[in-house]
Parts: C-alpha cells; structure tokens; sequence
C-alpha cells in the first residue's frame, strides 16, 4: 500500500528477504533502477515490494546510501565524497562489502556498485593470489600446465 | 555444528554464514561469501595496474577467463630501466632489465628478475616503446629490423629501414593498425612501414632542408619538432600523413638554447590523446667531461587549439597525478599516473641520458615539477653505472594481445 506523508512525499515499503520492512520515500527507492521499473510497472499497489536476495542488514545500508544521495543534489562534491568513503569504511570488511555490491547490482544502483567496486579493487590491489582467494575462499583450480603460464606470468607483477 | 548456523529469530540480520555442510570449516570465524560474475566483472574494470591485472588472472580459471573478456583498455605497468645489451660500439653485452621499484633494493640480484627472451650479442637497438624493443640483428650487414616483445618473445618484421634516425611507434605493435614512422636525421625524410610490408614508403614531408628532432601523434595529425636550416629556426610541423600539405607551422614559445652544444634537448609527448607537451630539457657543463650533459631543469608547455586553427603554447605548472618519462632519442617519451602505478610520483620527470653509447655519461634521475629540482639521481646505481651504454625506459608488456 502507499502512504503518502504530510509533505505529500509518496511513500513505498519495501521487504528484504528476511522479511523486515522499511518505509521509505519513493524518490529515494526510485535511486535503484530495479526498484523504479518495479514501481513504474504498479508491482507497489499491492502493498511492500519483496527484495528476496537483499537482507535487512544489507537493505538497511542500502537505503542509507540512497538517502544521502537523493537529499544532497545542491550539497558540495566534497562533503558527499567524504561521506561516501565513512560509508564503505563503516562497511567494515569485504564480506560486508561484497553482500553491498551484490545488493547494489541487483537493485541496480549505479553509484553504490561503482563506489563498492572500486573499494573491493583496492582492497585486492596489491594483494598475493593466494591471500585474493582466502578473502572469498576460492579454490586454486588451474591445471598443471596453467599454473606454470601463471607462474611465468607472475614473475612480471611486481611489488 | 550449529554455531555455524545464522541466527535465526533475531531482529537484527546477521551476516550470512554459509553452513558447513560440505567441508569442515576449521576456522572458527571464517566467513564465506560468493561472489558473482556481474560484480567481479565492475571490481575488474577498476583495475588498471598491471601487477595487480596479472594477479587477478591468477586466482582461480574463472577468475582468468573473465579478465580475458574484459581487458581493461589501458594497464600501467611498473616502468623498468632495460638495458638492451647488444653489440654497440663492438662492446658486447646482454641484455638486463630493473624494475624501478627495485632499484634502491641492493640485496636484488639481476638472476632473480623475470626472464627476457631478448636476442644474442650481435644486435643494435633502435627503439623503444609499448614494452616492445625494436633492433637490427647483425646490424653491419644490410638486415631487416625486428620489432620484439620481450616478455612474450613475440616478433615482427619490417624491411631495413631507408636510414637510421628517430623511430616512432604509432601503437603498441600487437593492434592491427600498428605502423611506424622512421625520421631520418639528414635527409629530412620520413618513412612508413606497417609489419609485413615490402619496402618504407616515403612520406613526402612538406619541407626538404630540415633536421627531424622528434616527432608524435596528436589529434590525427603528426606533430614534427625540427629544425629548418633555411630560416635557421627550430619550429613545429604539422601535417595529415596521406596529405603533403602542411596545416600549419607553430613556432615555438621560444627558441632553444645553443642546440649545437647540447645545451638543450626539446620533447614532443603526448599524453593518452588529451594533451600535446613540448619540454626543454636544459643542462649545464659537467665538470669532469666538460660535456654539457648535466640535466638540470625541464620548462613544459602544453599546446592550444583554438577554433580558427591557430596554436600557441601555454606554461605547465603542473603534471598533477602524471609523470613523464624521458628516455634517450630512440625511446619513445610516454607518460604514467602515479594513481596507476603506485612506485612511481606524479608530477616529475624521470629521465635518462639523451644519447647512449660509450661516450655518453650517466645523466638519470628524476626531476620535481614543484621543488624545481632534481631530487634523485640513479647515476650511482651499481647496476645501471657499471653498463654502458646506458639503459631505456622499458614498460613490460606481458600479453600477446595487448590494446593500446
């Protein structure tokens, strides 16, 4: 159902997969594309849009981000910048992170992927192989014969 | 097992734990999340080191598959001091090469770097750039020149050159487009060459008394620095390669200092298609040779275009994030970000000696845009001092099919 608020914002309820609910201004929902198609195509009439990959934990983030950047158009570059980066740092890990982006690409929120995305990057930037995998526990699956290209090529990334 | 289960009932979501069905977990607190192609694909596309591109490819085979789709369009590579051996003055040497983050590390040893697929002693260099080394096998007798990829042993072939002067790479050689302009420093000629071609076609250059310094690629056009011996000035050239005519002469914001004496050495470097920059390079006497080779300051000019297609120059302050890279003539200059490449610092000039051979004195090392100074020299390098001639710029290139 929408609820439309005294400043006569329309408001949208939207449910994570775990099944909290958030209550937010459709302008701010509209910030993810996915979400903005879902309302444009009347899937909000019936009441709170489902978001089954996103948790409340992650949604709650998400909004929070959507909040910032639908309020500051007319607020410096700067200070959004300098918010942006408190907002991955609070993010704590590459877990939390990379629950984030998955969120960020489902919803289709361009700003909050590439903010994520470069965050991650960094994070790998300078990183061995082998630490790289432990971060998302993936296992070194190369062939004898591509491990040997990829050993030749390592010679090559320096520190 | 099942503290390893999500908390379920909480009001606050915890992270996810994956539950260890499969495997056992021996690490108490070890989180496992998966991620997927779409968001690997965004983290890829903000890589742009080179280093950090090759330890991407070497996670896992998916992981190596996706960084094949998506090459990002320009990889930074940490930039090394190459000493291309070869046999130069009778002197023969091999090759080696020094990563520039290695430099100052005394306990590295040559045998521990990388392996270069360079060729035997008796070869002259003649170029370089895009990490790819251009040399003449047995260059005493009339032979064909050879473009080679050092890192990959990759090869290409090109006739014997008309004459020997300044060499320009319009791409790096693996893109299907690639050709090469070679400016002869006497005759005032400029030759063309794509690989696989029989012969150089002459390009008819819109002056005939000139003395080529240095040439680039801006905006479709070719930009010549030379010298006319007519009007005894040094100026700019430009002009469309497949149309003789000249569009336009822009002189300089101000003419060098004594050429003759080497006093001053004058570069044309582009920087990734935005700018055109013209630098002095200016040198004074070194005491002991008594040669002008001490470098001592860089002057930069960017070039402008306005509408009615008149050019004129304008002072840089500043290279911000860039830093330029000088090497000796047959090098080609190039320019880094030091947000790419962490080893080196934006706004400073690395350079090396002009002219390399017997004769040349080390003169490398790394002047500061903001100090106005040189504030490093490589000249007492164990490794780079004790070789002559003196070593390239040299920026591995360590895939076959590598867009520029």
């Amino acid at each position: 159902m929408s609820i439309t608020t005294e400043n006569n914002e329309k408001m949208i309820t939207l449910m994570s997969s775990d099944g909290e609910e958030f209550v937010v201004e459709e302008a701010v929902a509209a910030q993810s594309q996915t979400i903005k198609h879902l309302i444009e195509d009347g899937c909000s009439t019936e009441g709170s849009i489902p978001l089954p990959n996103v948790t409340g934990r992650v949604l709650s983030e998400v909004i929070q981000y959507c909040k910032k950047h639908s309020s500051s158009d007319d607020k410096e570059e700067k200070e959004l910048e300098a918010w942006d980066a408190e907002f991955v740092k609070a993010a704590d890990d590459h877990v939390a992170l990379t629950d984030l982006m998955m969120a960020a690409n489902f919803l289709d929120i361009k700003g909050l992927l590439d903010l994520v995305a470069q965050t991650l990057a960094n994070m790998i930037t300078g990183k061995s192989p082998e630490e790289v995998r432990r971060m998302w526990n993936i296992k070194n699956d190369f062939t004898p014969e591509e491990a040997e290209k990829v050993r030749k090529e390592n010679q090559w990334a320096f520190e | 097992m099942s503290q390893y289960e999500p908390a379920s009932g909480s009001c606050i979501p915890r992270r996810k734990k994956k539950p260890s069905k499969e495997k056992t977990q021996n690490l108490e607190e070890e989180v496992v999340v998966e991620i997927d192609h779409d968001c690997l694909t965004h983290i890829l596309q903000k890589i742009h080191n080179l280093s950090d591109f090759i330890r991407f490819r070497s996670v896992c085979s998916s992981w190596r598959s996706l960084a094949k789709q998506h090459r990002p369009l320009l990889l930074e590579g940490v930039p090394c001091f190459l000493h291309p051996g070869g046999d130069y003055f009778h002197q023969r040497t091999s090759g080696f090469f020094m990563p520039l983050s290695k430099l100052k590390n005394n306990t590295t040893q040559l045998q521990e770097q990388p392996q270069l697929s360079l060729p035997g002693c008796s070869w002259s260099y003649h170029g370089c750039a895009y990490g790819w080394v251009l040399y003449q096998e047995n260059p005493r007798q009339h032979c064909d020149i050879t473009v080679l990829n050092p890192v990959t042993g990759q090869k290409l072939y090109l006739p014997c050159p008309v004459g020997y002067g300044k060499i320009f790479f319009s791409s790096c050689p693996s893109n299907p487009n690639f050709f090469i302009l070679a400016a002869s420093y006497y005759t005032g000629r400029l030759h063309r060459c794509r690989p696989g071609d029989e012969s150089w076609v002459d390009i008819i250059t819109p002056k005939s008394q000139y003395l080529f310094r240095n040439l680039t690629f801006y905006n479709g056009q070719v930009y010549v620095l030379g010298y006319d011996l007519k009007r005894q000035t040094d100026e700019v050239l430009v002009y469309h390669l497949n149309n003789s005519a000249t569009t336009a002469i822009v002189n300089l914001p101000r003419q060098p200092e004594a050429y003759a004496k080497q006093i001053e050495v004058l570069y044309l470097v582009e920087v990734r298609g935005e700018q055109l920059l013209l630098v002095y390079r200016m040198r004074r006497k070194n005491t002991e040779t008594g040669l002008y080779n001490k470098t001592e300051s860089f002057e930069i000019y960017r070039l402008l275009c306005f509408g009615n297609g008149s050019r004129s120059w304008e002072v840089v302050e500043s290279l911000g994030e860039y830093a330029i890279f000088l090497g000796d003539k047959c090098t080609q200059p190039f320019v880094l970000s030091e947000l790419k490449v962490p080893s080196i610092r934006g706004n400073r000039i690395y350079f090396m000696p002009e002219h390399r051979g017997l004769r040349s004195s080390p003169d490398s090392g790394v002047y500061d845009l903001l100090e106005r100074a040189v504030v490093e020299s490589f000249d007492n390098d164990d490794h780079l001092s004790r070789n002559t001639p003196s070593a390239v710029w040299f920026v591995p290139a360590p895939f076959s099919t590598f867009k520029s």
